[in-house]
């Protein structure tokens, strides 16, 4: 067979892998939001997938790691660069595979260890053990505790002090409404943060901390103004639901910034691999970083979608229907706890799961009395499922990765 | 399909509690139509309505057996498992009693009371009915309390209502106190056995204010942190 159906195989895997983050990952993200009434199924939909999709495209990076997380040294495959490109898309597959078998189960798994995972599997059977990066792997393993773990810290805070500045004053009504503002000025500064942290690094902006620091202080103030303005002179209503009905803005506005965020970060994945096969098909030779061509970030992004638009609304519906017990508040804890670990995690080159902190996190909102039941048992599951992982895509990459060879 | 988000939520059992609340009240409601049946000699209509409540209290436990599935260790909840188990058992017991007080007023035929023991008892009736009314009034409130975390101003109109419940409850006493000193002043009139039946039904009508104000207690326990 020839290079060229290498390409277009690729191609199609890369799409099938970007489909699954679409079709799991940001439709938990949004189900919430459906879940507590904020948004119509519809919306959702609509909003996520324009999100995704500007997020993948417009900062989804145009440079990449050869191999992703430089897991493997790809300095092995210099005398045979062919070899690299097989692997490259045995490993797409494989995690697309593991991906989507995780979708059917319903289970939490990260679309980054998936793709590390399989990539340290052909890595062993092209140069040995040694080949890994062990270290890399080791802080990968570590994440399970450490996302979660930081995760759930920072939902306990945040949803403690939304009750003790919010709920539990004489009328959380106005007192959501004197918040919001401030707020929504807060989450604004720590998602831009996050954005130029982890996804516009890429653009090589090379902005220093203060013009970073400045930009997410600027676009803060414009919201906290935009958000004043738009709340006009208090009204009348109080209680807890008319609390509820402020934080349903938040809400959506914070779960719009999680898909975002989540176009930007987990594109990567799928174009990041597809990026190096064409980068060494194209060349013949190896090298440490190769660009993303704008096509690629399209297919990447349309993946996404598509995979939201066929599978993921079911995911979202699931989520919607059966998770009404969650109420704006708590969800807007849970997703804003979320964006802020990912922030400072990558700041500290953590490399944390955005699907595991944000599990960390709604269980953080349940130990500040924020979840009428939460169903601990599944907690032995998902963490099983984390740790299969690894093996599997690695062990289903070794497969494919023969059988690649043998036809090619 | 799933999805674990789905399946890290569980069912919240605070709605089937009060569901099961509800039917306890129901059974309750039944009381005094069963005292007034036994006082007027009417044994027909009385049969009637202990079957009733006996049928109603059967549904209740039904319900209780479902919330107890529900709730199984791993579970993790804002309040204590076994505050909301506790608070079960009371709502659990005031169904019990009206069915027990249902099966003691029909063990023999109750000779009629005099007029101000009667008065009195059915004034006893209707004041322990109001404290389950109440203790129901707390349960509705549940839904609300989950919301805002068991915290702030809505908890504060939760404690007020069993201080309510407290006081309506202390009212029953005196009440059932009057009706005893009452009843003894007439025990001549009484057959041994008759004696025997009536001090444990008034007992019985009591226990459905006790049991109300100690699930309201229970319930007192998931706003302490």
């Amino acid at each position: 067979m020839t290079p060229q159906i290498l390409l277009w195989l690729a191609g199609i895997v890369g799409l099938y892998m970007a489909w699954n983050i679409g079709a799991n990952d940001v439709a938990n993200a949004m189900g919430t939001s459906v879940g507590s009434g904020a948004l119509t199924l519809r919306q959702a939909v609509a909003l996520a997938g324009i999100l995704e999709f500007a997020g993948a495209v417009l900062v989804g990076g145009y440079v990449t790691d050869t191999v992703r997380k430089g897991i493997v040294d790809p300095g092995i495959f210099a005398d045979e660069p062919m070899m690299l490109a097989y692997g490259m898309t045995a490993a797409l597959a494989a995690a697309a595979i593991w991906l989507n078998l995780a979708t059917i189960l319903g289970w939490p798994v990260s679309t980054t260890h998936s793709i590390v995972g399989a990539i340290s599997g052909f890595g062993i059977v092209v140069g040995g053990v040694g080949t890994v990066s062990w270290s890399k792997l080791g802080t990968i393993v570590s994440s399970w505790v450490v996302s979660p773990v930081i995760g759930g810290l920072t939902g306990y805070l945040v949803y403690l002090l939304v009750r003790k500045r919010i709920i539990e004053t004489r009328d959380p009504a106005q007192a959501a409404r004197r918040h919001a503002p401030l707020l929504a000025g807060g989450m604004l500064f720590i998602l831009t943060l996050a954005m130029l942290f982890k996804g516009l690094k890429n653009l090589k902006l090379h902005l220093l901390w203060w013009h970073s620091g400045g930009l997410a202080m600027a676009v803060a103030v414009c919201g906290h103004l935009l958000v004043k303005l738009l709340q006009g002179k208090p009204r009348a209503e109080t209680g807890p639901q008319a609390m509820e009905g402020i934080f349903r803005y938040l809400q959506v506005a914070s779960a719009a910034f999680v898909a975002f965020a989540h176009g930007a970060n987990d594109v990567a994945n799928a174009v990041g691999p597809m990026a190096a096969v064409f980068a060494i098909v194209d060349t013949g030779t190896v090298v440490q970083k190769v660009p993303v061509s704008l096509w690629i970030l399209l297919v990447g992004g349309a993946g996404i979608v598509i995979g939201l638009a066929t599978y993921g609304y079911k995911v979202i519906a699931t989520v919607g229907g059966k998770i009404t017990e969650v109420t704006p508040s708590r969800g807007f804890a849970a997703e804003i706890a979320a964006a802020i670990t990912i922030l400072v995690g990558s700041k500290l080159g953590l490399p944390l799961s955005t699907t595991h902190t944000l599990v960390g996190a709604v269980v953080g909102v349940g130990f500040a009395r924020g979840m009428s039941a939460l169903n601990l048992g599944v907690i032995r599951s998902i963490i099983v499922s984390w740790l299969l992982t690894i093996p599997f895509a690695a062990g289903v990459c070794i497969l494919l990765f023969y059988l690649l060879r043998l036809l090619f | 399909m799933g999805s674990w988000l789905t399946s890290l939520f569980a069912r919240s059992p605070f709605g089937p509690m009060q569901e099961h609340q509800h039917k306890v009240q129901e059974c309750a409601e039944l009381v005094p139509e069963v005292i007034e049946a036994c006082l007027s000699q009417d044994h027909e209509r009385l049969r009637t309505l202990v079957r009733e409540v006996s049928r109603r209290e059967h549904e209740a436990d039904e319900i209780k057996n479902r919330v107890r599935d529900q709730v199984p260790r791993s579970l993790f909840m804002p309040v204590s498992r076994g505050d909301l188990l506790q608070v079960l058992s009371a709502q659990d017991a005031i169904a019990d009693n009206a069915e027990d007080l249902g099966v003691l007023i029909s063990m023999r035929k109750m000779e009629p009371l005099p007029s101000e023991v009667a008065e009195l008892l059915l004034e006893l009736v209707h004041k322990c009915l109001q404290v389950v009314r109440q203790s129901t009034e707390v349960v509705d409130q549940l839904g609300t309390l989950v919301h805002t975390s068991f915290s702030g101003p809505e908890a504060q109109k939760v404690l007020a209502l069993i201080d309510e419940v407290d006081r309506e409850e202390h009212a029953a006493d005196k009440i059932q106190d009057q009706l005893a000193k009452t009843f003894f002043r007439n025990e001549d009139a009484f057959k041994p056995a008759a004696i025997y039946l009536w001090m444990k039904i008034f007992n019985k009508v009591g226990d459905l204010a006790n049991f109300a104000e100690k699930m309201t207690h229970r319930v007192r326990l998931f706003m302490a942190e």
